[in-house]
This record gives C-alpha cells, structure tokens and sequence, in this order.
C-alpha cells in the first residue's frame, strides 16, 4: 500500500492544489460523516418515535376497553340494585301468571311495530315514565350529558327474563328482544358487548353493552342493554392520547371497516384498500406511509380488552404527521447542514492561508535561488516566519552569505593568479620577442653573409652547401615566426566577433591568383579568440596555395541541432586522401618546410570550444567545416528571418 | 465621482441588452414563480355592528388554519381564509360574496349569522359553491337548498333545549321576546306551538325594529312566571338589563346567545337558563385545550362561536382528505354524511342532510359559568 505522503508527493499538482485538495477531501469527509449521522439519528429517532407510538396506540385502546368495561360495569351496579330487581321480580311475576306469555308478548310486538317510529303509544309512554325508566335516564343518561358534556348513552333497555321490555329511555324499535343475538348471548354468558352498529332507536352509532340481572340465588330475572355511543365513548379518551399536534387517531374493525376517526369520517368506511393501511400485517407495529398527500408516521396496534372484557377484534391506528414527529432531527439536519457549509469555507479559507504561507516563502527562495544562479550572490530572502520555512529561510540566506564569500574569495585569488599569469606571459612575450627579434635579425645577418659567400664561390658543391643553410635558415626564420603568432593565441581574452566584418578584413593582401570570395557570413557573431579572422584568411589562402586552379572560395553557415557549422569549400581539386589525416598537425611539406596554418587555426578555435574537420572531395574541391556548439554563436533576428525565408 | 458609461462595442452593447432583458423578465416572472397554491376559503363575518362579538368565528376559523397549515393544510395545499367584514349588515355580506366570486373564486364559503347568510344563499346556489353557514338557527336556512348547509344548532335545537328547561322549572306562563330576525321568527314560531301544545300558555311581544332597545316590550311581560328572550345575543343585554331594573323575579331564560360573552359577562346573567351546547361542559375534554389555548391566545374564554369556526374548517378538511380540492367535491363530501368528533359537541350527520346540528342542554349561568341541568 502506498502511504498517502508519497501519493501526494505523486501528484502532478502544485503545492497550493494540494493543500486546497486535501481540505477540500477532509471537509467532505467531515459533511459526509455528518450527513451520515443524521441520517443514523433520523433511523433512530423514527424507531424511538415508532416505539412510543405504539405505546400510546396500546394505551389508547387499552383507554378505550376500560371506558367499554366501566359501561358494564355501571350496568353491573344497576343490575345489583334493588330497584331493577323489584321491577323484574314483579314484570316476571306477572307474566308468569299469565296463560301464554308469549302469545300476550307476540301480540305487543305486533302493535309496538305498528306504530310509527316517532309516535309513542300510551303503553309506550307508561315504560317511558315508570321509575325504573326515569332512575336509568337519571343515572345513565343525565349523568353523562350534566358531568361530561356528552350524551354517552344513546339508548337503555331494561327486559325481564321473557324478553318484553320492561323499562326504556327511548322508545325502542320493537317490544320483544329475546329474538336479538345480543339478549340470548348476554342470557348466556350472563355479559355481552356487540360490536359497532347504528342504532335506529337512538339514530346514532354505537355499541350495545348488556349485563344480566341475577335474583338472590342468582336465577335470570332479565337483562340491562344500553347501547353506548361509539364517538362519545372514543373522544375522551383520543383527547387524552394525543401527544403531537398533528396526531390522529383511527379505529378500523378486522375488516377494513372505519370506526371512528379523530377528522371527519364516514362510519363503515370500506379504507381496506387504503395505502396507510397496507403496511398492518402483524399485532402492532409502525411505518412511514402517505395519507392527503403528507408523510405520516403511523402505529398500530390491536385492542387488549380489560380485566373480564375480551375486547374487540379491531385495530387502533395512531398517526403523527412525519415533519412535526422528525422536527429535532431536521432541525439538527439542517444545522449540521449548516455548519457543515461554515466548516467547508472555513477549510478552504484556511488551506488557501496554510497554502499561501507555505507557497509564498517557496516561491520567494525559488526567485533568490535563480538570481543566485546567475550571479547575483547578495539576493536574500526576507524571513518573517519562526517555522520550518523560516528555518529554511535563513539557512538560505546563510547559505548565500557562504557563497558570496567563497565567490569574493575565490574572484581575488583569481584576479591575482591571472596578473601573476598576465606577469609571467609578458616576460615570456618580451623574452621571446626580443628573442625572436634578435634571432631573425642574426638571420638576416647570415642570409646576408652567406650571399656574399655564395657570389665569391665558385665551386657547385659549396652552392649546394649554401642553398641548404639558406634554406634552413629560412625554416628557422619560419619557425620563428610561428612562435610569434602562435604566442598571441589565448592571450587575448575570447569576445564575440562579427564573422562577415571578419572575412572582409582578413583578406586584403592575400593573393587569390584570380579566385573569387563569396561571402556567406552575413549576420553571423561567433564567440572565439579575436584571432578567428586569422583562420578564415588562412583557409583561403591554403586554397589558393594548395589548390589547382582554384577559383572559387565560398563562406557560408547553418545550423545543425548541436549548433552551428560554418562551411569554407573551394574548387581546387580538394586534399589528397593519404594528407587528410595529418591535414591539422605541423608537417613538412614537399619543399622540406614546416607547415603551420592549419595547426594554427585548429589552436585558435579550440580556445572557445570550435572544432574543425575537413569533409571535401578529392577531384572536387576542399570542404572545411567549422562546428561552433550552441550558445557560442549568435544570428540576428534578420538574417533569422532571410534563412527561414 | 465618474459616470456609468454604456459599453462601446458591438459585443458589450449586445450583452448588457441580454442582461437587461434577461433581469427584466425574471422581475415579471419572479411574483409567478413564486406563488404558491392555496385553498381558498372565503369567510363572510360581522366584525364591526350588532353582530361584531361573532368575531369570534373568525378567531376560531384562524386558529384552525393556522394549526392545519403548520402540517399541510389540506392535502399538503396551504388554507387562506380571505376574511370579509359583513358589517353586520346583508347588503354588504352579498356585496363582498360577490367580490371574493368575482376575484378569488374560494373553494366554499363561510357565513355567519342567519339574516347575513339567507341573502347570500341564492347566489351561492346560482355560483354552485358551497356555503356553510356558522351561528344560523334560521329553520329555513337550508330548506330547499342544495349548495348551503347549516353548522349548528338550528331553531328547533333551541327550542328542545329550552322545553326541557321549562319542564323541569315546572313553568306553565310563559312570556317571550322574540327578534325581527330570521332565527328569532322561527324560533318563537316553534317556541308558541309547542308550549302551547304542552298546557302552557304563552305572551309574546316582537321587538320593532333593529334599533328597538327592547324595553318597552319586556316590561309588558314581568307579570309572567317566565321570560323567554328569543334574540340574538346583540340584543339579550338590553332585555337583561330591563328586566333586572324591574325586579322580575320570575325565571328568565334565553337562546343560545346567551352564552355569548357580551351576554354572560354582565351581572344580569346571574341565575338565567340558556340552551348551550356540551364544549362550556368543563368535563367536555375535546374543547378543554383549545379553550386553553384560545384564552392564552385572544385573551378572552373560549365560546361556542369560536369552536364552531375552528370545527368547520377542520370538519371539511377531514372530509377533503385525499379527495380534488374542487367545489364538486366539498359539496359531495359533506352530502355523503359523515360522522365528526368536533371541540364543539360529537357531530353524525346522515347523507343528504344540510344540517349539521348539535344538540342544546339547558344549563344555568351562576357566577359567569354554566352549570348544565
């Protein structure tokens, strides 16, 4: 695995991309990690939220089979009471005296029905007013409406044990119940609580709840039914389970139907097929779903009953609208968001910072450290920081005190060795000059001698003698002169010379024996010793002199990719094949004489790093082609523009 | 200072006119792009006049709204109750349904009191809008109607409450002062029949006019066993007042305006009966935090007027739930019946009924409370 340093080090970027890069990859790291905490909270938060809602469903059924068992019980009381246990000890009474009771109850029935629902008959009214039915109004119905502000009882029955009603608080639809599920079940299970149904009698939806009344040995003296209103019965206890401001609550039987509900509904509402009511599937839970085009979160549970009473096969359904349930988390979402944006700009903000105080101090010594690669030793950084940087800073500087005193040092001790040098060159040049001087003059002297002996001789053979000491004293004489050029090679400092004003004054004197000069060097400044003139004069001069006929000598240039080449050729037939390996070196010529022109001008170039080679054709013509490296030459921008041209 | 300098190219001149152009036309869309969709409602309510204690209607309504649109109003569409002062006075109430028809076209209407609300009921029957009216008792409100529904107790509701009241005071002479109004008509129409059909006999004097004062009618009935002030709640101080000044010392009783603040905040209230619905039931617990809540909000105890507004708008927007949000819709909603668990008193109303009534109970005034018989 790589380590990050080196990966970073990797990266072609510059320093300042980097360091913003890497806030950048932290922040979003930092707002990542955020992001995922809210969304961690937000799952947690819906569970916890999820969980007390379930809680508060199960309480709120569990308030709502408390509510229906304190209806049976209050029936219960009043089943024990003296009062309903006189009333049905005596309508048993009588209608055991009777011949057929249930002829004389058939016959009831038959009128009861008879009569229209809102019509009261004085039979009808004689249970309406007796004190079994006004007690039960009293302390059923009254009670509710004075207490409660609710009138929680639509409707209370009072039957003896044949069935015929014996006290009311309505009038009911029919005078014989003993045909009713209801009575038969609450005859037999001595209570009973039917499930939601609409009540003609009291025009109202509700539930019957009926409670067996027990004689002394607990024979069946009949039975109590009120019929207890299902809104009335389920607001109070809604109002006390609301938790948020947006909660609702339903009640759905087992089969989809709607119950009740806390907005505006329509009882028996089919809502089976509801999205909200998909998710139910197991004993209680919670979900997410969509209801009036709002997130809600909902929890469900079914009902336990309470203590005797089983409790229906319905479910409560409890929903909060999600936005006000996950307020704390959005609002703790968006403040992270927030900050999250803050911290990011602070991040960058301060790498930028970081950035600029590295890449500045960086970039000032990257500055000071090229203009001390040209020479400038007394640049210096200016060092503000106490840090690394800082550190770096000043061992910069210390570093190019260092140099600069080396430098100084080293440029004295070069002054003083080139004048001790210059000192010595110059004893060396009058040595030699007066030498040499002395030396042609004593030639010249015995030239001059041997001429004269020459003319008195008449002897051949001491011609001959003569001839070789004229001649010897000629090499000498060359020689000497040789050394006098060749002493002048490397003494004067190399400077950049005009290679066209060169040739132009290098050939006047210089017998061409009818050749002709072209001039090819416009624009050309090569560096070399300020002898250069001499080589290109000593090139035509060779071709002149070693040429066959030669007539014509052409100067030219190009640039080749490691410099320049400057080409002399001429049309004299060029250098024998077996010379042009010694073509440079000091050689005797064919007329015994030393020839030092090419030696010298080879000399002469390699002072500034110019080689020389020859690359002509024997037949053809000599080729000389001078190879000046790159840097050591220079073309104005003119001539540039006539070569591409 | 330099002065701003129009560009000079061809390429600058080209831009900046891009750039006007471009400005201009969001300045133009900006009001469209940001317009948001809204339920309408329009409310039609007395805010200053005889019937300016029915601002409580408004208050109740706004509550509602309020509480609705911090978790989405209806279907996630935000309510906007476009509020219209009637001036107590019908000819504005028409006047300004026939502004909000013209200019905002509300989803339904809200109307309050009967003498306000009957005038607008044709036009709301021409315009096919439904129109809910609040605090009217008028028996004929609806009759006939098809787009006007009645939300609360209506003239027989009142009468019920008071015979039962009646009945259990024992009272046999009654004398009654009923209003010029349609509610008051209808109700001492039925008031007369049945009283009279239970053995008793009956006095009745109208008030005259909209300014009558009412007192030259009430002392003509102090010789009665009972006063029955059959008005509405504008005018129930004054009648109070008159019969107090002249030591009446029969039982005095009054329709469901007399629970009204401007009635039960006075003196003279002390010891009368009224017909009132459960919520002023201590125990009645559906309207015990938004009496909390509305007194720690207005500053003033909750009244049935007040819950009634706050339950209309949160009956229809439980009975709009996943439904179009069109006037079709309202209508078919609340005609289907429906059952409603109102802060007011539990509501069942059958299909095809207009009248969404609550009963009345006959409650006494002792100490500026009610005390339910």
């Amino acid at each position: 695995m790589v380590p990050l340093s080196r990966l970073m080090d990797r990266l072609p970027a510059r320093l300042s991309t980097k360091f913003v890069a890497a806030s950048i990859v932290i922040s979003v790291l930092f707002v990542s990690l955020g992001m995922y905490s809210v969304d961690a909270s937000r799952r947690s938060f819906q569970q916890s939220v999820g969980e007390e809602s379930i809680d508060l469903a199960r309480q709120f059924a569990l308030s709502v089979d408390r509510g229906i068992y304190t209806k049976l019980h209050e029936l219960a009381i009043i089943a024990l009471g003296r009062n309903i246990v006189n009333e049905l000890n005596a309508s048993n009474a009588a209608f055991d005296a009777m011949a057929d009771p249930e002829a004389y109850i058939d016959a009831a029935d038959a009128e009861w029905i008879s009569v229209p629902a809102d019509e009261v008959t004085p039979f009808m009214s004689e249970i309406l007013a007796n004190n079994l039915s006004r007690d039960l109004t009293v302390r059923l119905e009254t009670h509710y409406i004075t207490e409660h502000g609710i009138d929680m009882y639509g409707e209370v029955v009072v039957t003896n044990k044949y069935g015929a009603i014996v006290a009311m608080t309505l009038r009911t639809t029919d005078y014989r119940q003993n045909d009713e599920t209801w009575w038969q079940t609450t005859r037999d299970q001595t209570h009973h609580v039917g499930d939601v149904e609409y009540d003609m009698s009291s025009a109202m939806y509700g539930l019957p709840v009926c409670y067996s009344v027990l004689g002394p040995e607990g024979e069946f003296l009949g039975i109590i039914r009120a019929f207890v209103g299902a809104v009335e019965l389920v607001t109070e206890t809604q109002f006390e389970a609301e938790h948020f401001e947006s909660t609702e609550v339903k009640i759905v039987s087992a089969n989809g139907s709607m119950i009740y509900s806390s907005t505006a509904y329509r009882m028996f509402e089919d809502v089976s097929a509801r999205e909200y009511m998909a998710p139910i599937e197991e004993e209680s839970g919670y979900y997410i779903s969509v209801e009036g085009d709002r997130e809600r979160l909902y929890a469900y549970t079914t009902f336990p009953g309470y203590l005797e009473y089983s409790g229906q096969s319905w479910i409560v359904i409890m929903s909060h609208d999600a936005e006000e349930v996950l307020m704390p988390v959005t609002v703790v979402s968006q403040r992270i968001t927030g900050a999250s944006f803050i911290l990011l700009s602070v991040f960058v903000a301060v790498a930028f910072s970081l950035s600029s105080s590295v890449t500045r101090p960086v970039s000032r010594l990257r500055t000071a450290a090229a203009r001390m690669a040209r020479g400038e030793l007394k640049e210096r950084v200016d060092v503000r920081t106490k840090d690394e940087l800082g550190e770096l800073g000043r061992a910069f500087n210390d570093m190019a005190s260092e140099l600069e005193d080396m430098y100084g040092d080293l440029e004295t001790k070069v002054a003083e060795r080139t004048r001790e040098v210059d000192a010595a060159n110059e004893k060396l040049h009058i040595l030699g000059s007066i030498t040499r001087h002395d030396a042609l003059n004593q030639l010249s002297i015995i030239r001059g001698w041997l001429s004269m002996i020459e003319e008195g001789l008449n002897d051949p053979q001491m011609h001959e003698y003569i001839a070789k000491v004229i001649t010897a004293s000629e090499t000498l004489e060359e020689q000497l002169k040789f050394t006098g050029e060749y002493e002048k090679v490397g003494v004067t400092r190399p400077d950049w010379v005009d290679v066209n004003l060169a040739l132009d004054t290098s050939l006047p004197g210089l017998e061409l024996r009818g050749a002709t000069v072209v001039n090819g060097l416009a624009d050309l400044v090569v560096y070399a010793d300020p002898m250069f003139p001499k080589v290109l004069r000593n090139l035509a001069e060779n071709s002149v002199k070693h040429g066959k006929g030669t007539k014509r000598i052409s100067y030219s240039y190009h640039e080749v990719p490691d410099g320049l080449v400057i080409t002399v050729e001429d049309d004299g037939g060029g250098v024998p094949l077996d010379k042009k390996a010694k073509l440079f070196d000091r050689v005797r010529g064919e007329s015994g004489r030393v020839g030092y022109g090419l030696y010298l001008s080879r000399a002469i170039l390699n002072i500034t790093g110019i080689t020389v080679k020859e690359t002509g054709t024997l037949g053809v013509g000599a080729r000389f082609e001078i190879q000046v490296p790159k840097g050591k030459y220079r073309i104005s921008r003119s001539s540039a523009r006539d070569q591409r041209k | 200072m330099d002065r701003p300098r129009l560009p000079t190219t061809r390429t600058g001149r080209v831009f900046a006119a891009v750039c006007t152009v471009f400005i201009i036309l969001i300045l133009i869309a900006s009001p469209m792009l940001f317009e948001r969709a809204t339920v309408k409602v329009g409310v039609l309510v007395p805010l200053t006049g005889a019937s300016a204690y029915l601002v409580d209607v408004r208050d109740g309504m706004t509550m509602a709204a309020e509480r609705l649109n911090r978790w989405g109003g209806i279907n996630g569409v935000e309510i906007e109750l476009l509020i219209r002062d009637t001036e107590s006075d019908p000819a504005v109430a028409v006047e300004a349904f026939q502004e909000l028809e013209r200019d905002e076209k509300p989803l339904f209407y809200i109307s309050t009191m009967s003498h306000l609300t009957i005038p607008i009921s044709p036009l709301a029957e021409e315009a096919q809008v439904m129109l809910v009216g609040v605090v009217t008792s008028a028996q004929n409100l609806t009759e006939g109607r098809h787009w006007t529904v009645r939300f609360y107790s209506n003239a027989q509701d009142e009468v019920d409450a008071t015979m039962h009241t009646l009945g259990v005071l024992g009272v046999t002479d009654l004398g009654v002062v009923y209003g010029w109004d349609e509610f008051s008509v209808s109700a001492h129409a039925l008031m007369s029949e049945q009283f009279q059909a239970s053995g008793g006999t009956i006095e009745s004097v109208q008030l005259d006019t909209i300014d009558s004062d009412a007192r030259d009618e009430v002392t003509s009935l102090l010789d009665r066993e009972a006063v029955f002030i059959c008005t509405t709640a504008a005018f129930m101080p004054d009648a109070l007042r008159c019969l107090r000044e002249n030591n009446y010392s029969g039982h005095i009783l009054t329709a469901s305006g007399g629970t009204s603040n401007i009635v039960r905040d006075i003196p003279e209230s002390e010891g009368m009966y009224v017909a009132a619905p459960a919520m002023y039931n201590e125990n009645y617990l559906p309207a015990k935090w938004l009496s909390e809540e509305y007194e720690a909000r207005y500053g003033r105890p909750l009244t049935h007027y007040a819950s009634c507004g706050y339950d209309i708008l949160y009956l229809i927007s439980g009975l709009m739930r996943d439904r179009e949000l069109t006037r079709d819709n309202v209508h078919d909603a609340i005609e289907e019946g429906f059952v409603f668990s109102g802060t007011t008193a539990p509501l069942q109303v059958d299909p095809g009924s207009h009248d969404i009534g609550f009963d009345l109970l006959s409650a006494r005034i002792s100490e500026g409370r009610l005390w339910y018989l």
